[in-house]
Parts: structure tokens; sequence; C-alpha cells
């Protein structure tokens, strides 16, 4: 094989080419497939890219000290192993689930596909380089590879993730059959092509389903949309739980509206916007979409409802399964932008603003609760306008990263009220001019029971967050102790 | 130190700035503005056309990429401190992508001549990367935009390095070979 394809010269730069736009699209698919069970945070995604660096640290390893016939072996292993990256990895997904092995199923994830399959692509330039002229020539053409891999999976943002999956499935078998060019080989390559095509055809959706129906313990489940969004996966699953039909919404594999947690905090924050005394009710701004189960509760209370949502195809898909009616809605407006970003540039000010974005697990979500963010949102209120926002996690002696926010709100504004919430099972801030007493009163004015409310008083919040670092453009820590957290969720 | 020490200790230092740099752009980036696909994509585009200028422009010294590269990085650095448009950043962050991928992949150009094989190189550069993801997300974390700091300290003294421990840049290619692959 390596010898045959050193007698070619467009043999070898075709190689070239090929292991560089493999290597870009095996990145693109691992970050994806794995970010659905390991929700894509920041730590997670540095896990991915790290397990795959080390992968090419393996592939360095073998390339040039053992036998032609050692090389030759290991790259169809992990040639076949490749062609069948995501079926492994979905069903390694669906083991970890059903076996309740979550974070030992997920790291088994990286670790197979990440070090055995992706290490495939580091072979051929230290072993075809025979002197430094060579080297940069076949790096030249490697580049070229991975700029075109650059291209394709821009172009999947369009054309979809699946047709990613192909085209990497494709330039692997080209590879395979280019350096192991004997009869023998094709012995394999040809059932890797059939299990290929059958997987393509009617494999992906039942792999997805299966996965949320183990995690969410649903059954007779069916994929409405799975996609892959310019930010996130998108998947909007349909299934029975208690003999009822119910819609579950994740992104990235995090699950946004369907159970009580999360549709109890939607509601709570949507009812501290219209219960709050003394807050008018003209122009109230959402970061985040809330188009499920905050916008229609806020829609007839308030007049103009603004959610701020940076991706689009959340809210093409979020409309299309839960409320196609808003569109018509006239009191409503999406502006498909960062909120950091949205207020960063607008004029406008609202009585009151809502932070609805998930989190805090990432570096974006995390600047939505940082004191700059803070600012800008007082700077875009009205007098009697408040900000209101749920906290990382409920506020007591050991919540640190709540401390963190609720110093950045200190800093801000004039007055803020923190409770927790027990039937959401969350804390909660509210920030602005209004006095903490008159704040309180929010309990009788949504009918909320007494028990279900935990008030901290002003003195109370002050002895115990006094002291933490606010979140700012020189403090993430939050994302160290969430993005552990959320990754043995 | 032994040659072969001094080599991979090169080959490494390298691969550790370059991973800093990157991440560190894309970090920034993030913070500063959004966090897409598109961003990465674009960043890392322009890294791989400025890895490609650094190997097919055999007239452009190591020297000056280097300049290229220290200059770029250390304009957007301020650029952070000030107060400039969002879309200038973003073309500077572009800009020190492309000149700090041109400095890597001239490094291998002029520098490999001085290892005994490409694995060696290519090795090392990679282990080193490894290091830089993790420690760049590290600094991310804990002390946020610090890391453009810790990037510019890198981009400016790093490439001195193996001027000091391996000699002189080949410029030109082909008067050393690898002596065993």
């Amino acid at each position: 094989m390596f010898s045959k394809a050193k007698e070619s010269e467009i043999t070898l730069r075709t190689i070239m080419v090929l292991a560089g736009a493999g290597l870009i699209l095996v990145q693109i698919i691992l970050f994806r497939e794995i970010g659905t069970v390991l929700h894509s945070t920041e730590l997670s995604l540095t896990l991915v890219l790290v397990t795959f660096f080390l992968s090419l640290t393996i592939g360095y390893l073998i390339s040039t000290p053992f036998s032609q016939r050692a090389v030759e072996a290991f790259v169809l292993t992990a040639g076949v192993f490749q062609i069948f990256l995501v079926p492994i990895i979905r069903a390694l997904g669906i083991v970890g689930e059903w076996s309740g092995w979550e974070l030992v199923g997920h790291l088994s994830i990286l670790g197979l596909t990440g070090l055995v399959a992706s290490s495939l692509f580091s072979i051929f330039l230290p072993r075809f380089s025979k002197d430094p002229k060579s080297l940069v020539s076949l790096y030249l053409w490697e580049l070229s590879g991975s700029a075109l891999g650059v291209g394709l999976s821009f172009m999947s943002i369009a054309i979809g993730h699946n047709l990613l999956i192909s085209l990497h499935q494709v330039v692997v078998i080209i590879l395979l059959i280019l350096v192991l060019g004997r009869k023998r080989n094709l012995i394999f390559l040809i059932p890797s092509l059939v299990a290929v095509a059958i997987f393509s055809i009617n494999l992906r959706e039942p792999a997805n389903r299966k996965y949320f129906e183990i995690k969410e313990g649903i059954y007779s489940a069916r994929v409405l949309t799975s996609q892959y969004s310019e930010y996130q996966k998108i998947d909007i699953i349909e299934g029975n739980i208690d003999s009822i039909r119910k819609r579950f919404f994740y992104l990235d594999g995090w699950r946004q509206v369907g159970r009580e947690p999360e549709d109890l905090l939607n509601k709570t924050l949507a009812e501290l916007a219209i219960y709050l005394p003394n807050v008018p009710h003209n122009d109230v701004m959402i970061a985040g979409s809330g188009i499920s189960t905050i916008v229609p509760v806020l829609l007839p209370v308030f007049k103009h409802v603004v959610s701020v949502e940076v991706d689009k195809d959340v809210v093409r898909e979020f409309l299309k399964w839960t409320r196609p009616d808003l569109i018509k809605e006239k009191g409503w407006e999406v502006v498909i932008d960062d909120a950091y970003h949205y207020l960063l540039q607008t004029d406008r000010t609202f009585d009151v603003v809502i932070n609805n974005v998930t989190g805090p697990f990432y570096l974006q979500s995390v600047r939505i609760f940082s004191e700059n963010f803070f600012q800008l949102a007082r700077k875009h209120l009205n007098f009697d306008g408040v900000y209101v926002t749920y906290l990382p996690e409920p506020f007591s002696e050991k919540s640190k990263s709540s401390y963190e926010v609720i110093t950045g709100l200190r800093n801000v504004f004039d007055s803020v009220a923190v409770f927790n919430h027990r039937p959401s099972g969350n804390g909660f801030a509210i920030a602005g001019a209004l006095p903490y007493e008159d704040m309180k009163r929010i309990v009788a004015l949504a009918h909320w029971g007494d028990e279900d409310v935990v008030w901290f008083t002003p003195e109370e919040v002050y002895n115990l967050s006094h002291g933490a670092n606010p979140i700012n453009e020189w403090n993430y820590r939050i994302l160290w102790r969430s993005g552990w957290k959320k990754l043995f969720d | 130190m032994e040659k072969t020490i001094r080599l991979v200790l090169v080959a490494f230092a390298v691969g550790f700035t370059l991973a800093f740099i990157q991440f560190g752009l894309i970090y920034t980036l993030n913070i500063r503005f959004a966090s897409t696909v598109s961003v990465y994509l674009i960043l890392f585009g322009a890294w791989l056309f400025g890895m490609m200028l650094g190997l097919i422009t055999p007239d452009i010294r190591y020297s000056r990429w280097v300049a290229a590269a220290s200059l770029s990085y250390l304009i957007f650095c301020v650029s952070l401190l000030i107060d400039v448009p969002n879309n200038i950043v973003n073309f500077l962050a572009i800009v020190s992508a492309m000149f700090s991928g041109a400095w890597g992949m001239r490094f291998v150009r002029v520098f490999s001549a001085y290892y005994p094989s490409a694995r060696m190189v290519l090795l090392w550069e990679n282990n080193g990367f490894i290091v830089g993801i993790i420690l760049t997300l590290c600094v991310i974390i804990f002390y946020g935009l610090f890391v453009s700091f810790v990037s510019t300290f890198l981009i400016v003294s790093v490439p001195w390095l193996p001027i000091i421990w391996c000699g002189r840049p080949q410029e030109a290619l082909g008067k050393i070979s690898f002596k065993k692959t």
C-alpha cells in the first residue's frame, strides 16, 4: 500500500487532501455528535478537542516505527471504525443512558471514537515525508484538504449535518481504497459500504429517538425535528408519559421545555414580570425566545413583548411545533441577536427585562449573568423598571455561583430581592429601584402559596454573598463549577 | 542542554503558543461578540489561509512573519482595552489568526531541517498544542480576557526560541535532509 502510493504522485497528493479534509470533517462531527450527550459546554468541548488531538499523537507515534504490515492493519481498523463513527457514538450514547452509567458511557464514547478513529489521519504526513522539502509539499496538500473540509463544514449549516456525515464516510472510503488498494481489503470495505448505506437510509432517526426515549423515560416517541443550527442541536421529541402525549424541546441534548421544573421556572419568570407591584405593563424584553411558555403569558398583559434570541432556527422550530398562532400577534417582536449585543446597540427602554437564557453552563450564556450585562440592562430599564432572573442554583449557604450573580446585581442595582421558589426548585432575583418590602407583595398578587416561597432579607443576602467576585470579563469561574456539574448531570 | 531535548522543547513551545493564540482568539470573540460555528470556522479558515501563506511564500523570511504575527496580535490586544468598533476588533482577530498561522507553518518550513524526522516535529508540536488547549481554557475561566495578554506575551517571545536553541532559520529548503525516517 504505502510503497504503491509512493509510486504515483497524484495518488499521494489525493491521500493528503483526503486526510486533511477528513481531519476537519471528523472534528466537526465529533463536536456535534458528542455535544448531544455532553451538552456542548466549553469544558466538554475541550475534552472532545483534547481527545481528538491525543488521537493525532497516537497516529504520529505509530506512523513510522512499525512495519508496513502493522500500519496497514491499523489503517484498515481505524478506517472501518471511522466509517461507523456516528452509529457507534449514537449506540454508545444509548447504552450510556440505558445503563445509568452516563458519565462513564460518555467518556467511553470520547475514548473509543476520538482516540481510535481520528489517529488514522495523522499517519500519512510523517510516513510519507522523507525530507523537509517533501514535508512542505505534502503539508500543503493536506492543508488544501483541510480548507476543503472547512468549506464543507460551513456549507453543512445550510445543507444539513447528515450530508456531512455521508461526505465524511465517502472521504474515508476513498482514502482506504487508495491506501489499501488490494483485493483482500475490499472484502472489508464492501460490507462496510452496505452497512453505511443502510444506516444512512434507515437507522439515523431511530437511534436519536431511542436515545431520548431512554433519557426521558417516555415511550412511543416520535422525532418531530432533529437538526443542527448555526449554534446548537435542536431536537423536538413527542412521546407518551403517564398515557399523556407530550412534547419535549432540547438544545444540545439539554431539555428546555416539556417537564415541570423547566416549565415552572419559565412560568415563575413570566409571573414576576406581570405581578410585581408598581411596574408598568408597556414594554418587556426577554433575553432568550420564551416562545412556548413565557410569551403567551405576557402578551395579554404587556403592550410590547420583545424576544431577543440569537438562534433563528430555535425561533422557527419552537413556533412551528408549539404556538404557530403567535406569529400573527402584533404585540410580539422577535429580534435575532445575542441579548448582550442587542442591548449594546439599541436605544429602546423596557419596563421589565427577563433573563430566560439557558445556563450558565457556557461562555455565551454566562455573559448574561455578568455584571457587564446587568449594567447594560439597567441602562435600558425605565424608571420603575425591574430586571428579573433565575439563579444558577437555589440560594443557600453553599451556592457560590448564585453569590457571584447576586454580587453583580447588588453592584449595579439599588435594590435586590432574592427568594427560593420551592415548586420549581429554583432561586430567583429581582433587581431594580423597587424596595424589597414592595417586591415581597408579589406572593399575594400572583397567588403563590406562602409555603412555596422562601425570602431572604437584604441582610441575609449581604452576609452570605459578601466577598464573592461578580462575573465579568475577567472572571468566569462559574464555568468551572457549572461545567463539571453539567458533565456529571 | 542536549540537542534532542532542545528540539523537543522548541516544537512543544510552538504548539503551545499556537493553541493559546487560536483558542484565545476564539474565546475572546465569544466573550465580546457571539458564540457561533461561523466565528470558529472563519477564524479557523483565516488560520488555514495563513498556514498556506507561510508554506508557499519562500521569499518572506521567518523574522518577517514573526513581526507581522506579533504586531497584529499586539494591536488586537490593545483594541480590547479601548473603545473600538466591534467590526474592527473582529477584523483584527482574523488578521492575527492569519499571521499566527503563517508563523506556525513558517516554523515547520524553516526549522524542520534541524529535526531528525518529520514525525518528531509534528508529534511534539501536537503535544504542545494539547497542553495549550487545556491551559487556555483554565486561563479564560479563572482570569477571563487576561488570556489575550498571555497570548501576546507568548507570540512576542516564543518565536525567537527556535533561533536561540536551534540556529539560523534554514530559509532555503533542501540544504539539510532528515537523517532517518
